[in-house]
């Protein structure tokens, strides 16, 4: 019987497949190496066009498993922030950085901050404190991350007083496009942090307490980033969930909060951007700061 | 077999139709990114006269001067993006406490950033040749500017 | 085949498949992560992976989709089929990679649990640019999930054929779904046309293959037998059959194999119990109709396959006359001994 398999193999065009004979027929074998050869060309091809083509990715830098201490005055508001100074200029002008503060995960910095001021029984509003948590920054701005895992709160001080208050300035109501992002996930957590990928973790982020930035772009692709909040000064968490990572149009008082900028959002302010409405409807308002002057 | 046949080619005919109608709509779907007008850094003038100027990959520094001398300018283009959580300049060539340091300023995103610069930095002379870019937060120097001379 | 159940009944050809299957997912995987962590140096972990993962099991399923209508235009692609199931399960684990992560990299560490997250978080099912594709993938993945837990013979005979056929027809919506979550999702984003141009490419080739394979089969299908006489249609010519092998008639709803074996014919079910091969395919190898997809084996004179194996196939009533052959289609209870007709 097996004499009769081998010759019958041996007849190419009176050649047949079985998964479980020791070998496949020549003619059979021939044939399948030629389409795994072109498949080992197919599947190189894509790995390398797949892994070309993809944007490169931001900079930014989350320090994961570093933690750092900063030394600063806290404040509650607008968003929970710590101001670190660093001397002042040869103006005499304090110069400093304000690093929005975020808790652990997709979660905002209130829940922990309520915590130590529970376990201290101390309002840190307005104080010199140093606090110690994980840095996350990208293109100027900084912001860190506080776990109530770890000691955040490394020591507290008097109160600031007003030397160092934020100063204010107002720019005048204008219509703002761009992407909202979230602060935690754009600065250095993920990549990307931004755009339709990464949407759904956006939205859980803002709605776990962080606050909603918008991530504008000029023409020649430099970036700003202004905070989110309501007209008048309430968290827009959840007012922005369905206009997050995609292109939108904020109509907003626009004020310099020391080196951020803060869109205090109308209401009704927010639309997704429309591209035929932008360059060919003219009932949108814009102002810039040199017009309301 | 003849029904299971008759399926797959409903289904694939199906298929045909749906896969590429689909692909045609999410492609044509994605929407156009708006180009904005940024508010950050400050609008602020070029003084007219340039007094020295250093080119580097990230960053272009010039010094410059009103046409009656009367003002002093650092001229600070960040070219690519910052990978510090801070950078603020420093005239000089080491980093003295305060109240000696001669901090200029901070930067931030990229785009051209201007700091006023103190007369009394021009009267002595070498004053405005070096510079330190400097991370208070990490404290560490990023990268020391030299004009030559 | 066998009497009882063994996870995987291993062999030389599945050894070698298995290898090669594993040889080109590593390969794959390291140019992609290669070329990404070289050219892309900004690159995390996390997203290399959700990436490398992901688009690999695409690329497999892909392949797996093509194999089908191969084997139908060009037998010599058989070897592929063998073994499929084995390429279909590694594309699920690998797909589970990609979606275990995702789901985690997405959804975890939040105020909500990374499943209800991922049907709340995005609610926009009223857009197409703002879709929530993560929806369409989890689904894909469900299928995919169902598919390679059932893939083993033993679900085939406890689901029963039926059942178990229609289950794995879902894999059509899967693909579906993963080409909207693909173009939903992450080519709103990146957005060089490469992807879009893959995506499409891949998208005609499987509907090119099924429609050319579909087509050629429907035409078998729809041959017309006219020639009738008390029950019998005439099919062809004596002359025509070949020792060994057989010839394929769809009369009415069914095809049936006329097989030549020691001068004689034998008519049979085209359809195999085991997965639906086509057994007018085949060759008598041992004195038994072989299967060409999986080997499975029956006697020619009644349909039952040799001890000590259960399956059986009905069988037909066939006779020559004046060098043509006649075949009744009415089809005898499965197993039924029929005398073959001596040419």
């Amino acid at each position: 019987m097996i004499k009769q398999y081998q010759i019958n193999y041996t007849m190419k065009n009176d050649e047949f497949y079985i998964g479980w004979m020791e070998k496949a027929p020549q003619g059979f074998a021939k044939h399948i190496k030629k389409v795994l050869l072109i498949l080992l060309v197919a599947v190189t091809i894509a790995a390398l066009l797949l892994a070309f083509s993809q944007k490169q990715f931001a900079t930014g830098n989350f320090e994961f498993g570093k933690l750092t201490e900063v030394k600063g005055v806290y404040f509650n508001d607008p968003v929970p922030f710590l101001k670190a100074v660093n001397g002042k200029d040869i103006f005499g002008h304090p110069s400093f950085i304000t690093i929005p503060l975020i808790g652990f995960g997709k979660t905002g910095a209130a829940g922990a901050i309520a915590a130590i001021e529970k376990q201290k029984n101390i309002s840190l509003n307005r104080k010199q404190v140093t606090m110690r948590g994980t840095l996350l920054y990208n293109d100027g701005k900084l912001l860190m991350q506080i776990d109530a895992n770890d000691p955040i709160v490394v020591e507290i001080g008097a109160d600031a007083g007003n030397a160092l208050l934020p100063v204010v300035s107002n720019l005048g109501e204008q219509v703002i496009h761009g992407e909202i992002v979230d602060p935690k996930c754009f600065f250095g957590v993920m990549k990307p942090g931004q755009g339709k990928p990464h949407k759904d973790c956006a939205i859980r982020c803002i709605l776990g307490g962080i606050a909603p930035v918008l991530k504008v772009t000029d023409k020649k692709g430099n970036e700003n980033y202004y905070l989110i909040l309501g007209a008048n000064g309430e968290k827009m968490n959840e007012a922005v969930k369905n206009f997050v990572a995609e292109p939108v149009s904020l109509q907003a008082k626009v004020v310099q909060y020391d080196d951020w900028i803060i869109l205090y959002v109308k209401e009704k302010g927010i639309r997704q951007f429309s591209y035929i409405q932008e360059h060919f409807g003219g009932s949108i308002a814009s102002c810039n700061p040199a017009c309301m002057k | 077999m003849k029904p299971l046949r008759k399926r797959h080619l409903e289904i694939w005919i199906t298929l045909a139709i749906l896969l590429p109608a689909g692909i045609a709509v999410a492609w044509l779907a994605i929407p156009e990114q708006p180009v904005q007008k940024l508010l950050q850094p400050p609008t602020s003038t070029a003084l007219p006269v340039v007094l020295k100027k250093s080119d580097k990959p990230n960053y272009t520094v010039t010094i410059r001067r009103s046409t009656d001398g009367s003002q002093l300018q650092l001229e600070w283009i960040n070219k690519e993006v910052l990978q510090y959580p801070t950078a603020t300049i420093y005239a000089g060539t080491a980093i003295t406490t305060p109240p000696q340091a001669k901090l200029i300023g901070r930067i931030e995103a990229r785009g051209n950033w201007y700091f006023p610069l103190d007369s009394t930095l021009s009267a002595t002379p070498g004053n405005t040749d070096h510079f330190i870019l400097y991370d208070f937060i990490h404290q560490q120097v990023i990268d020391t500017i030299n004009f030559k001379p | 085949m066998s009497a009882s159940y063994t996870a995987v009944g291993w062999n030389r050809q599945k050894k070698h498949y298995d290898w090669l299957i594993f040889g080109f997912c590593i390969l794959y995987l390291i140019i992609f992560i290669g070329v990404t962590i070289i050219y892309n140096p900004q690159y995390t972990f996390e997203t290399v992976l959700i990436r490398s993962a992901g688009t690999l099991a695409i690329l497999l399923l892909h392949i797996i989709l093509a194999i089908g209508p191969l084997a139908r235009i060009n037998k010599k692609f058989l070897p592929l089929l063998y073994n499929r199931r084995h390429l279909g399960v590694t594309m699920f684990t690998i797909a589970l990679v990609h979606g275990s992560f995702a789901i985690l990299q997405f959804h975890a560490l939040g105020n909500t649990n990374p499943f209800v997250s991922l049907f709340t978080s995005n609610t926009q099912y009223n857009s197409v640019a703002q879709f929530p594709f993560q929806a369409l993938g989890f689904f894909a993945l469900v299928i995919f999930l169902l598919m390679a837990a059932t893939s083993h013979d033993f679900w085939l005979h406890n689901l029963s054929p039926k059942v178990w056929k229609t289950l794995h027809m879902l894999v059509y919506l899967a693909y579906l779904l993963i080409i909207l979550h693909v173009m939903l999702g992450v080519v709103q984003y990146e957005n060089n046309p490469v992807f879009v141009c893959m995506i499409a490419a891949g998208a005609l080739t499987l509907i090119s293959l099924h429609l050319i394979a579909g087509t050629r089969e429907v035409r078998k299908d729809n041959q017309l037998f006219n020639l009738k006489e008390q029950g019998y249609f005439f099919v062809c010519n004596t002359s025509e059959m070949e020792e060994s092998r057989a010839k394929i008639f769809c009369i009415d709803t069914e095809r049936i194999a006329v097989y030549k074996h020691g001068g004689k014919l034998y008519a049979i079910h085209n359809v195999c119990k085991h997965q639906g091969g086509p057994l007018g395919e085949g060759k008598i190898l041992d004195g038994c109709i072989t299967c060409p997809w999986h080997g499975y084996q029956y006697l020619p004179g009644n349909g039952q396959s040799p001890p000590p194996f259960k399956e059986k196939v009905s069988t037909y009533d066939v006779k020559v006359a004046d060098g043509k052959v006649w075949l009744n289609p009415a089809p005898y209870p499965e197993g039924t001994e029929r005398a073959g007709a001596v040419i």
